[in-house]
């Protein structure tokens, strides 16, 4: 009797034990798969989100570019049209002028040539056909020369190994990555030398742009405006990686990161300095 | 083992679940709780004095008067279920922005057949039907609510909520507490009595269970990051 009633308690405990292990594993088993669930909802989310920046960056840059053409085509067609005819009109005035109104017209018309001269330059700067026919290089080649030609910088570009062609559209948003690095560095860093290079190693662009201008504290870069993100975003846009690296008295080097998936293997050695 | 170390091993029951009761009291302290634990509170308050008549009537009167004994137990019974019953529906109620009024059509429904079954036991001086079909239906609320967390978007950090923690505790005491009547009623038939008392403390182990989940979800609410202030 003694033993059956012992059977019967240990066969209760082993089987509330049992049950008790059964439960916790159902816990935990739902615990996991939950956490398991979260994670690539939280992943498809954060996707989400790139995707969605990505889009609307992708959107400004097109407004922008588009933006561009326009102001650009209004320069080269209509401003420049115009002035080229006030220039033309200055030149037929008759002969008959005293010598005070020589000097007077030929400086206006001096002016007139230098402003013709600036709004073909910015035309040209503005423009995306540069750009889609005569590629990147020759894009930045240009950028370079009407900096030397200001005669405030001492401008270098330098192209490395074999040069790699990407997609049109990409070299257009790292041209304009480099013309928003050249503004800054004109209107803040107080440089006096920039420095350009284009190194084509294996399928990866390493593009430097450096300036021995001021530099400026981490903290700034980290606060800065949206100057700075926006040329990290754009170069992430496509796939691409910038870095900045400044500190003050020191100059500021950006470096950008592109890996291609179109290579040639024409092989070009430039350089054009100063 | 006589009968006041019976009674001692019950008093140590109710002690955790004093214990329980109040570190629940630290949670009534924070300033910014959820509306769902401000009713929780209320319910242990309750709860708690519903316990305290409970052991009075084990002193007191249950010696002599089971059935009175049986009533009070019964009484408290349908409170425990409704106020839980309640406060899961609610809960998935909050998570699915405030729908699921059939589930309270349902809750009414088998709470009327839960009070049918307490009132029968009522007449034969027994709990067992009861407290199964509580449990049962209680169990049911609560995969309910697992169910509800699944198919919804994962978006609740599943350990760091204190609802889910309640949800745990209520659905392992609840679970644990439905074979252990069973197994009541298949022991009840050939043991001693003694054995029988021994057994029976058992079936406070799933209470104590879900008690300790109480106090993880206290826990949560008390370790959640609190907001600063500049006042």
């Amino acid at each position: 009797m003694f033993a059956e009633q012992t059977e019967k308690i240990i066969i209760f405990i082993v089987c509330c034990c049992m049950f008790i292990m059964i439960l916790i594993g159902f816990i935990i088993m739902m615990i996991y798969r939950y956490q398991l669930k979260q994670q690539v909802f939280f992943k498809s989310m954060k996707d989400l989100v790139i995707i969605h920046e990505n889009e609307i960056l992708q959107s400004q840059l097109e407004i922008q570019e588009q933006t561009f053409q326009n102001i650009s085509r209004e320069i080269h067609d209509n401003i420049g049209q115009k002035l080229s005819l006030a220039k033309l009109s200055l030149n037929a005035v008759g002969i008959n002028r005293s010598d005070k109104d020589n000097e007077i017209m030929s400086d206006s018309v001096r002016i007139l040539t230098d402003a013709l001269s600036d709004l073909s330059d910015l035309s040209r700067s503005m423009s995306a056909e540069q750009i889609l026919h005569n590629g990147l290089v020759s894009a930045l080649e240009y950028e370079v020369a009407q900096l030397r030609k200001s005669g405030i910088f001492k401008a270098t570009l330098i192209t490395r190994g074999n040069m790699l062609y990407f997609d049109r559209q990409k070299e257009l948003v790292l041209f304009r990555i480099v013309q928003e690095a050249i503004n800054n560095i004109v209107k803040h860093a107080a440089a006096s030398e920039i420095f350009l290079e284009l190194d084509y190693a294996g399928e990866v662009l390493n593009m430097s742009i450096k300036d021995n201008g001021k530099g400026f504290f981490e903290d700034i870069r980290k606060h800065a405006g949206i100057g700075l993100l926006n040329m990290k975003k754009r170069a992430q846009i496509i796939g691409g990686e910038l870095v900045i690296s400044t500190s003050p008295g020191n100059g500021t080097t950006l470096m950008i990161k592109l890996p291609s998936q179109y290579e040639t293997n024409s092989p070009n050695q430039h350089h054009i300095s100063r | 083992m006589n009968e006041s170390e019976f009674n001692i091993i019950k008093i140590l029951v109710f002690a955790f679940y004093i214990f329980s009761f109040l570190f629940s009291f630290r949670v009534a302290r924070l300033r910014e709780i959820p509306k769902y634990m401000k009713r929780f509170l209320l319910y242990l308050f309750i709860g708690g004095l519903m316990a305290a008549i409970y052991l009075t009537t084990i002193f007191f009167e249950a010696k002599h008067n089971m059935a009175f004994f049986n009533r009070v137990n019964l009484i408290s019974l349908f409170f425990h279920f409704v106020f839980l019953s309640l406060f899961i529906i609610k809960i998935i109620s909050d998570h699915n922005g405030g729908g699921f009024r059939i589930m309270y059509i349902l809750l009414l429904g088998l709470s009327m057949g839960l009070l049918t079954a307490i009132l029968n036991d009522f007449c034969y001086n027994t709990s067992a039907v009861s407290f199964c079909l509580s449990s049962f239906l209680l169990v049911l609320f609560c995969l309910f609510y697992y169910y509800n967390i699944f198919h919804n978007s994962p978006t609740i950090m599943l350990l760091e909520e204190p609802s889910f923690w309640i949800i745990t505790g209520i659905f392992i005491g609840m679970t644990l507490s439905f074979p252990m009547i069973i197994f009541w009623d298949f022991l009840d038939l050939s043991l001693k009595k003694p054995t029988k008392r021994l057994i029976q403390s058992f079936a406070n182990i799933p209470y104590i269970i879900m008690h300790i989940f109480f106090i993880k979800a206290y826990l949560c609410l008390l370790n959640k990051p609190k907001k600063l202030s500049y006042l």
